[in-house]
């Protein structure tokens, strides 16, 4: 199978050998299921000792529907092993449903996870799944990637982390450049603009206006350039003759990342945050308890955010640069407080009046 | 590197339980880009992200006051003739300077001095002193807020001419608008949450390409 449930152990505990169990029997209808205890077998293993392991059956279980579960104890003998099993979310009023599984069989305890100092794509995919319990069945390969996306986007437009240099051609005697992203692809924000070694000033067009009325049409170097919406650029003087260019610091867009090895443009420290906000976007969907329980991670990752948006907000000061920081600290985070109705049993009998 | 509206649905069907245009059945694909269509030009009004410059729509006609002003115009921010900057002005402004500012033509070696979009027509603008035959056949510079209007359920245009990250926004405001209708679908905390998120790019935005204007 390509998939596998890993119970999750913490990176810093020395992880016991394990075991694997392996489904024999005829697969159970598709779902997930989570394993209560052993049926008659070993009393000691009750909850909590005994692990809660979910179980995710694909839609389309083959006979060989073999779903390995690596349980954390080595005194298992041999042999077959009833467990306990009820459909996950659905109650035991529904589904007790008796299985059995085996044979046992010792295996090495998986490595643990070793963190990088520059995450790939693939460690945090796998940051991602254990976040959201999933194995990549629920939450599709895809699905996790654009979150993953979506999450490295938001940090560098909250923080403006992710700093370059280009070089922007100018043409003689134009003042606007349209469209700034057709020399700058990624261009987010200006931080400090150069031409020939002098730093142009950053400025408004209305304070453009209100200096020189000529000012579209006054040869010379740049001295001065301004910004309208995300990508119309004005600069003045404008070059008369000769090849001139603009030497541009900006903030910029992370490029997408699409394979395994691919590694986010973010600091590496800052790297681990972006499973947070994956999470709670996949979570998203789900809606209810789980984007309820998910909160946590969104509010650790605007947190982180924040933090790091003032270091990038205190230094882009020290050095001056030409767009203020976005102030994330004061944005109101109790939006994403939700409340839910509270469930109404259908079948739970009605409550006596207190008078009879 | 300009957005496609079709990766953008294509990238929404997990967050809509579905695979593909087939499998969502509560969302068609038309219903969806309206989605997008509406929460563009929401960003648009609310943030004016989009900022134009037009150098052809307006050609000065001789004794003409007030022209159309240019395709998907919001509001207008700056006018130029001339290579002059224009000064923005009212009606009531203008009449108070001169009862005939609507008829007097440029004199010569003078410019046109002001530009005003009030009391007349939505989407005109306004040129006192009136151009005269001198200043036929020029065109003024208007930068101005432009709405983009060109997504429609048979993606005869699929480009969204807005950095990537405003894909990210716009997909969080079609979920907030898909879970928030209602139906037998309808995720009021889904969508409340997906309109938080959305919120949240929108500050950003505002700080960031709404406040230099």
């Amino acid at each position: 199978m390509a998939f596998q449930t890993l119970i999750s152990f913490q990176p810093a505990v020395q992880p016991p050998p394990h075991v694997i169990v392996t489904p024999i029997c005829a697969p159970p209808p598709s779902g997930q299921y989570e394993v209560l205890g052993a049926l008659g077998w070993l009393p000691t293993w009750q909850p909590p000792l005994f692990p809660k392991v979910n179980i995710r059956v694909p839609q389309a279980a083959a006979p060989a529907w073999a779903v390995p579960i690596f349980l954390p104890y080595t005194e298992l003998p041999e042999g077959f092993l009833p467990l306990t099993y009820r459909r996950f979310n659905y109650g035991l009023a529904q589904a007790i449903t008796g299985l059995t599984i085996g044979p046992l069989t010792t295996a090495a305890a998986p490595a643990p996870t070793t963190v990088a100092c520059a995450m790939t794509v693939a460690e945090l995919r796998l940051q991602v799944e254990q976040r959201v319990d999933d194995p990549a069945i629920y939450y599709s390969p895809d699905e996790i990637l654009h979150a993953i996306n979506i999450s490295q986007r938001v940090w560098c437009l909250l923080t403006r982390c992710l700093e370059k240099q280009a070089s922007f051609t100018l043409t003689n005697a134009v003042a606007f450049y349209d469209d700034i992203r057709l020399q700058i692809p990624d261009f987010l924000l200006p931080l400090r603009v150069y031409h020939s070694g002098t730093r142009l000033i950053a400025d408004t067009l209305h304070n453009l206006n209100l200096r020189d009325s000529t000012w579209r049409a006054r040869a010379g170097n740049p001295t001065r350039y301004a910004m309208a919406g995300w990508k119309l650029l004005a600069i003045t003087p404008q070059p008369a003759s000769g090849v001139h260019t603009l030497d541009f610091w900006y903030a910029a867009e992370p490029a997408t990342l699409v394979g395994e090895s691919d590694t986010p443009q973010i600091p590496p420290e800052q790297q681990i945050f972006l499973p947070d906000c994956a999470a709670w976007i996949l979570r998203l969907k789900e809606g209810s308890v789980e984007l309820q329980s998910a909160k946590k991670f969104l509010d650790r990752f605007l947190e982180a955010a924040a933090k790091h948006g003032q270091f990038v907000g205190a230094r882009s000061q020290g050095q001056l640069y030409d767009s203020p920081p976005f102030d994330l600290a004061s944005w109101d985070r109790s939006r994403f407080l939700i409340k839910l109705k509270q469930q109404v049993n259908p079948v739970a009998p009605p409550q006596p009046k207190a008078n009879q | 590197m300009s957005l496609n509206i079709t990766t953008l649905i294509q990238n929404l069907w997990p967050f809509l339980h579905a695979s593909n245009a087939a499998d969502a059945v509560f969302w068609p694909d038309s219903e969806l880009t309206r989605y997008f269509a509406e929460s563009l030009k929401r960003l648009a009004q609310r943030i004016g992200i989009f900022v134009a410059r037009d150098t052809t729509s307006i050609t000065f006609v001789a004794g003409t006051a007030i022209y159309d002003a240019p395709a998907r115009h919001l509001s207008t921010l700056h006018v130029a003739s001339e290579g002059r900057p224009l000064t923005a002005s009212s009606t009531k402004e203008l009449e108070a300077r001169d009862s005939l500012f609507q008829t007097r033509q440029v004199a010569a070696t003078k410019h046109i001095r002001d530009w005003y979009s009030d009391k007349i027509v939505t989407n005109k603008i306004g040129f006192t002193p009136v151009p005269s035959a001198a200043l036929a056949g020029l065109h003024p510079e208007v930068i101005f807020h432009q709405f983009p209007c060109n997504l429609d359920s048979a993606h005869t245009d699929v480009a969204i001419d807005a950095p990537v990250v405003c894909g990210d926004y716009l997909e969080f405001c079609v979920i907030a608008e898909a879970y928030g209708k209602e139906g037998d679908l309808q995720m009021p905390e889904v969508a409340q949450s997906a309109k938080a998120f959305a919120d949240l790019f929108e500050a950003t935005f505002k700080h960031y390409w709404g406040m230099s204007q």
